[in-house]
C-alpha cells in the first residue's frame, strides 16, 4: 500500500499541481509581456500586455494564499501520517524519515518568503504609472516558479521515500544532544539567541537594512536551534523531551503556531527592507519596525515559559 | 482593500443572478456530500474498530498449521507465561460456526462470565436466526450431535460492529459447538505490563512455537489504520476524477452565460470598476457559492450518515453479508473538514480565476453602446 | 486652465486591416470650467466615440487629452477607472441599468467603490433621487419602469458620486418631448451646479436653449464651422 493513497497526501498534491499550472500559465505570459513590453507604446498588443498584468497578479494573490495554507496544511498533515509511518510518534519522525525532509520544510519556507518579496514589489509597482519594476518583478517571479517545481519534485522524492514498514527514528533519537551542530552546548545557544536578538533589535532601530537581513538570517537557524533543545523543554517541561512539532498541538494550546508564526514573520520583515532597496531603490524600512515587534514577541513568550518553569519548581531543567 | 460596501454589492449581485449559479451550486453540494459522506463513515468505523483495539489485550497468539488456524492446548499457555515480561496468559475459544440453511457464518466467542447454558447473540445474528424461526432457542449442528440452546440476550447496540455476526457462550459449550476438545484454545491472550518489552515477548513466543502468530496492539491498530487509509484513498482518485469532470461542466456552464454577463460588466467598468474590482467581484461571488456549497453538502453528509445511518452507501464499507444494523457513531474532525473544504473549495476558486479575468479585461466602450 | 484640453486626438478602428477607418481625426478642442457643450452631427459622425475618449471608456489611437492637466488618455487601468469613477458622469443612450435591481440599488453601484458609512450613502443617494426626480420609484426595479423613469434612474447615477464632469451620449434620441423636455429641466440643474457638460446628440430640441454656452459641428471624424 502505498503513501500516496493517503487522503491528506493526495489533496495536498492536487493542489499543488493545480497551482503549478496556475504559475505556468503566467510564467507563459511573462515571456510575452517582457519581450514585447514598451509602456509608451500606444498600440493595442501593448494594452492587451497590461491587462495581461492583472491575471499574472491574480494568480499570484491566489497562489500565495494558497501556498500558506498548505504549508500549515502540510505541518498537520504530517502529524496524521505519523499514524501509519512504523515507529514515528508526531510530526519529527516523519520529516526525519528520510534526509529531503528538512530540506523541503526549509524550501518551503523560502518559498514563501520569496512571495510575499514578490507582492510587496508588486504593490509598489502598481502605484505608479509606468509600471518601473516590471522586468524585474517578472524575473523574479520566474525563480519563484523554478522553486515552486523544485519543491515539487522534492515533494514526490520525500514522500516516495517515506518507509511504511520500517521503523523510522522519532524525536527522542533526531534531536538526541550531543548532535548539537557545531558542538555548541545549550547556555552557548541560549547565550547566542539573545545576542543575536538584542543585534536584530538595535540594528532595526538605526534602520541597518544590510546588517538587519545578516543578521536575520543567521537568527533563522540559531532561533530554530534553540527554540528546539532549550525552549522546548520548558513547554513540554521535560528534560529530553526535544521537538519543534509537538508545540503545534492541542495538548500545548497550540502555541507553537504564534512562537514560529512571530518567529517567521518577524524574520520576513527583517530581510524584506534589504531587499527591496536592491530591487527598486528604494527604502522600505518602516518595515523593520514591524520586525523588531515580532521577535519581541517570540522573545518573550519563550522566556516566560522558563520563568514559569522555574518558579513553579525552582530549578531549570 | 475592498470595503464592506464592495462585499455587499457583490452578494446583492449575486443575488440578482442566483438562476444562473444554482446549478453549479447543487453539482458542488452533491460532490461535498458525497465526498463527506464518505469520509465520515470511514472515520466512525475506523474510530469505533480502533477503540475496540484498545481494549484488547497486548498480544493476540494463535496456532497454524499447514497454514490455517489450528487449536492451541494448555502446554503452550504454561510455556508463554514463563517468559519474562508476562503477567497473565488467558486461553479463549474463538471460531465460526457454519448455519448451512442460510449459508451464514456465525462467529462464535466464549465468555467465561456465562452459564453453561446461556447464549448471547448479535443483532444481525437474531435477524438471520428469526427468518427461519428460532425465535426463543437455537439449533447448533454438529459433527457428533445437536446441541439446542435458549437464546437469552442480544447484544446492546453499540457494539454491533463488532458484535454484528457474534454468539457468545460459555467456554466449554463453545468447544461443543466448534468441535473442539475440553483443554483446547483457539487463541491466547498475553498481558505484557510494560509496553517497551512487548516487541520482545511476542518475539519470543514464536522463538518457541514457530508455527505461532504473535499479533500486537500496535500491529493491529496499524493494520486497521491501514486498511482504512487503503479504502480512503480509493474513494480520493475517484474523487479528482469526478472533480474534472465538473469543471469542464462549470466552464461550459461559464461560457453560456458569457454573453448576457458582458454587457453588465461593461457598465461597471464604466461607473469606475477597474479590472481588479471585477475580479475581485467575481471572486467574492463564487467564494460565496463554493462555501455556502461545501456547508450545506457537509451539513446533508451529516444528517444522512449520523442520522440515517447512510443506507446505501455504507455497504461499500461493512462488507459482511449479514443485515448490517450498524449506526454511526458521531465523529467529527477539524482536520477531516479541512481537508474537504481544501479539495472542493480551492480548485473550484482556482477554476473561477481564468473566467473572470477574461470577462473584466473585455472591451467596454463596444459593450456600452449597443 | 481650461477643464479639457484634447490635442491631435485621432482614434483609427481596425488598425491594419483592409476595413480600417478614422472615427475621429486630428481633434483638437478646449472646454472650460461649466461650460456646456453640444457635439452636434449625425450618427457616425464620431461624436459618441469623442465622448467615449473623453469618459476614459477607450483609448485613442494618438493624441493628448488633458483633463485637469492630467493626460488620461495613457493612464494605467486602475488610475483610468479611479478618473472615471471620480470626475466622470456617463449617461447613455440606452440608459445601461442593471436589470433587476431597484433604482436604489442601480445608483447604490458607483457608492459601493467607497468606504463610507452607510448614513453617508443614503443621503448621497437621496441627493441624486432628488436632483433627478426619481425619488418616489425608488424600490421599484428598474424593469417596470417606463423610458423617461429609466434615463432619470440612469442621470441619478450619473451623479451621485458629484462628479465634476457630465457625458451625454444622445439623451433624448429614446424620449418622447415631454421627457426630452424634463431632461432640459435637468440641464439646467447642472448648469446652476457648475458642472462642466458635454452631450452628443442631433436633436434639434437642444437649438436655441439659453443653457447651452457651445455648439461644435462633427462630420466624419472632424470638426466643421
Amino acid at each position: 500500500m502505498s503513501i500516496f493513497l493517503s487522503n491528506e497526501i493526495i489533496v495536498f498534491l492536487l493542489i499543488e499541481l493545480i497551482l503549478i499550472v496556475l504559475m505556468a500559465i503566467s510564467q507563459v505570459n511573462i515571456v510575452t509581456i517582457v519581450r514585447y513590453w514598451d509602456f509608451n507604446a500606444t498600440t493595442p498588443l501593448q494594452y492587451a500586455l497590461e491587462k495581461k498584468n492583472y491575471l499574472i497578479n491574480t494568480i499570484l494573490y491566489f497562489t500565495v494564499s494558497c501556498k500558506v495554507i498548505l504549508f500549515l496544511f502540510f505541518i498537520q498533515s504530517l502529524n496524521a501520517l505519523s499514524g501509519i509511518v512504523p515507529g514515528a510518534m508526531c510530526s519529527a519522525g516523519v520529516v526525519g524519515a528520510n534526509h529531503y525532509g528538512n530540506a523541503l520544510l526549509l524550501l518551503k519556507l523560502l518559498l514563501i518568503f520569496g512571495f510575499g518579496l514578490w507582492l510587496i514589489i508588486n504593490k509598489l509597482d502598481l502605484g505608479f504609472i509606468t509600471f518601473p519594476y516590471l522586468k524585474r518583478k517578472y524575473l523574479l517571479f520566474t525563480l519563484l516558479f523554478a522553486g515552486v517545481l523544485g519543491e515539487f519534485v522534492l515533494e514526490i522524492l520525500y514522500f516516495s521515500n517515506i518507509p511504511l514498514t520500517v521503523p523510522v527514528f522519532c524525536c527522542s533519537v533526531v534531536f538526541q544532544a550531543p548532535k548539537l551542530p557545531f558542538g555548541y552546548t545549550q547556555t552557548l545557544l541560549v547565550l547566542f539567541f539573545y545576542t543575536i536578538f538584542g543585534a536584530i533589535l538595535v540594528l532595526n532601530h538605526m534602520k541597518q537594512t544590510m546588517a538587519s537581513f545578516t543578521c536575520n538570517l543567521l537568527f533563522l537557524f540559531i532561533a530554530y536551534y534553540a527554540v528546539t533543545y532549550f525552549f522546548g523543554l520548558y513547554i513540554y517541561e521535560m528534560p529530553n523531551h526535544k521537538c519543534p512539532y509537538c508545540m503545534l498541538q492541542k495538548e500545548y494550546y497550540y502555541i507553537g503556531y504564534l512562537i514560529w508564526g512571530s518567529l517567521f514573520l518577524g524574520i520576513f520583515f527583517g530581510i524584506m527592507p534589504f531587499l527591496i532597496e536592491r530591487i527598486t531603490q528604494k527604502s522600505y524600512d518602516y518595515l523593520l519596525r514591524y520586525s523588531s515587534v515580532c521577535h519581541i514577541i517570540t522573545a518573550l513568550i519563550c522566556s516566560f515559559y522558563v520563568v514559569r518553569y522555574y518558579l513553579m519548581t525552582g530549578v531549570f531543567l | 482593500m475592498r470595503s464592506k460596501n464592495f462585499v455587499e454589492y457583490a452578494i446583492l449581485l449575486l443575488f440578482k443572478d442566483k438562476n444562473d449559479h444554482l446549478f453549479s451550486f447543487l453539482i458542488f453540494s452533491f460532490i461535498v456530500f458525497i465526498l463527506s459522506s464518505t469520509l465520515f463513515i470511514s472515520d466512525s468505523l475506523q474510530e469505533d474498530l480502533l477503540n475496540s483495539i484498545k481494549s484488547q489485550p497486548e498480544i493476540v497468539v494463535e496456532n497454524t498449521r499447514a497454514g490455517r488456524a489450528y487449536a492451541m492446548h494448555d502446554g503452550f499457555i504454561y510455556d508463554i507465561s514463563k517468559i519474562t515480561g508476562v503477567s497473565n496468559v488467558e486461553g479463549i475459544v474463538d471460531g465460526y460456526h457454519y448455519f448451512a440453511q442460510k449459508r451464514l457464518w456465525f462467529h462464535i466467542i466464549g465468555d467465561a462470565t456465562l452459564a453453561k447454558d446461556e447464549m448471547i447473540i448479535g443483532q444481525g445474528v437474531k435477524n438471520a436466526m428469526a427468518e427461519l424461526y428460532y425465535n426463543e432457542e437455537f439449533h447448533f449442528f454438529t459433527e457428533e450431535r445437536m446441541i439446542r440452546l435458549k437464546i437469552n440476550k442480544i447484544a446492546p447496540k453499540s457494539t454491533t460492529i463488532i458484535s454484528n455476526d457474534a454468539v457468545y457462550l460459555h467456554p466449554n459449550t463453545a468447544r461443543a459447538v466448534l468441535g473442539m476438545e475440553m483443554d483446547e484454545y483457539s487463541k491466547l491472550y498475553v498481558s505484557v505490563p510494560n509496553p517497551n518489552e512487548v516487541g520482545n515477548v511476542s518475539l519470543k513466543i514464536v522463538e518457541i512455537y514457530p508455527s505461532a502468530k504473535a499479533t500486537t496492539k500496535e500491529d493491529a491498530i496499524s493494520a486497521v489504520r491501514h486498511l482504512y487509509y487503503y479504502k480512503g484513498g480509493i474513494f480520493m482518485i475517484l474523487y479528482v476524477i469526478a472533480l474534472v469532470s465538473f469543471f469542464i461542466l462549470l466552464k461550459n456552464q461559464i461560457s453560456l452565460v458569457y454573453g448576457e454577463k458582458k454587457k453588465e460588466i461593461a457598465i461597471l467598468r464604466s461607473l469606475g470598476f477597474c479590472i481588479k474590482d471585477i475580479i475581485a467581484l467575481k471572486f467574492i461571488q463564487n467564494t460565496v457559492v463554493s462555501v455556502s456549497a461545501y456547508l450545506l453538502g457537509v451539513a446533508m453528509a451529516y444528517i444522512y450518515v449520523f442520522m440515517f445511518n447512510a443506507p446505501y452507501l455504507r455497504n461499500i464499507f461493512l462488507g459482511s453479508e449479514l443485515e448490517n444494523s450498524i449506526s454511526f457513531t458521531p465523529v467529527i474532525d477539524i482536520n477531516l473538514l479541512f481537508l474537504i473544504f481544501l479539495f472542493g473549495v480551492v480548485p473550484f476558486l482556482a477554476f473561477v480565476i481564468l473566467p473572470a479575468w477574461k470577462i473584466a479585461i473585455s472591451d467596454m466602450s463596444e459593450a456600452v453602446k449597443s | 486652465m481650461s477643464k479639457i484640453v484634447i490635442t491631435n486626438l485621432n482614434k483609427l478602428y481596425n488598425p491594419n486591416k483592409p476595413n480600417a477607418f478614422y472615427a475621429l481625426k486630428n481633434i483638437n478642442l478646449s472646454i472650460e470650467e461649466a461650460e456646456v457643450v453640444i457635439l452636434k452631427g449625425v450618427s457616425g459622425s464620431g461624436k459618441s466615440t469623442l465622448l467615449s475618449l473623453i469618459g476614459g471608456l477607450a483609448k485613442p489611437s494618438s493624441g493628448e487629452i488633458l483633463v485637469n492637466g492630467q493626460n488620461i488618455a495613457k493612464l494605467p487601468d486602475i488610475m483610468s477607472s479611479g478618473y472615471r469613477h471620480k470626475e466622470i458622469g456617463f449617461i447613455f443612450q440606452s440608459f445601461n441599468l442593471l436589470e433587476g435591481l431597484s433604482v436604489y440599488q442601480n445608483i447604490l453601484a458607483p457608492l459601493s467603490l467607497t468606504s463610507l458609512s452607510k448614513e453617508a450613502i443614503n443621503e448621497k443617494v437621496s441627493r441624486a433621487m432628488s436632483l433627478a426626480n426619481i425619488e418616489h420609484k425608488q424600490h421599484q426595479t428598474v424593469g417596470s419602469l417606463s423610458g423617461g423613469e429609466r434615463q432619470r434612474c440612469a442621470i441619478a447615477r450619473a451623479v451621485v458620486m458629484e462628479p465634476e464632469i457630465i457625458l451625454a451620449d444622445e439623451p433624448t434620441a429614446n424620449l418622447d418631448k415631454e421627457n426630452s423636455l424634463m431632461f432640459i429641466d435637468i440641464l439646467k440643474k447642472f448648469k446652476a451646479l457648475h458642472k462642466t457638460v458635454i452631450i452628443a446628440t442631433h436633436d434639434t430640441l437642444f437649438d436655441d436653449q439659453n443653457c447651452i454656452d457651445r455648439y461644435v459641428h462633427m462630420r466624419d471624424g472632424e470638426f466643421v464651422e
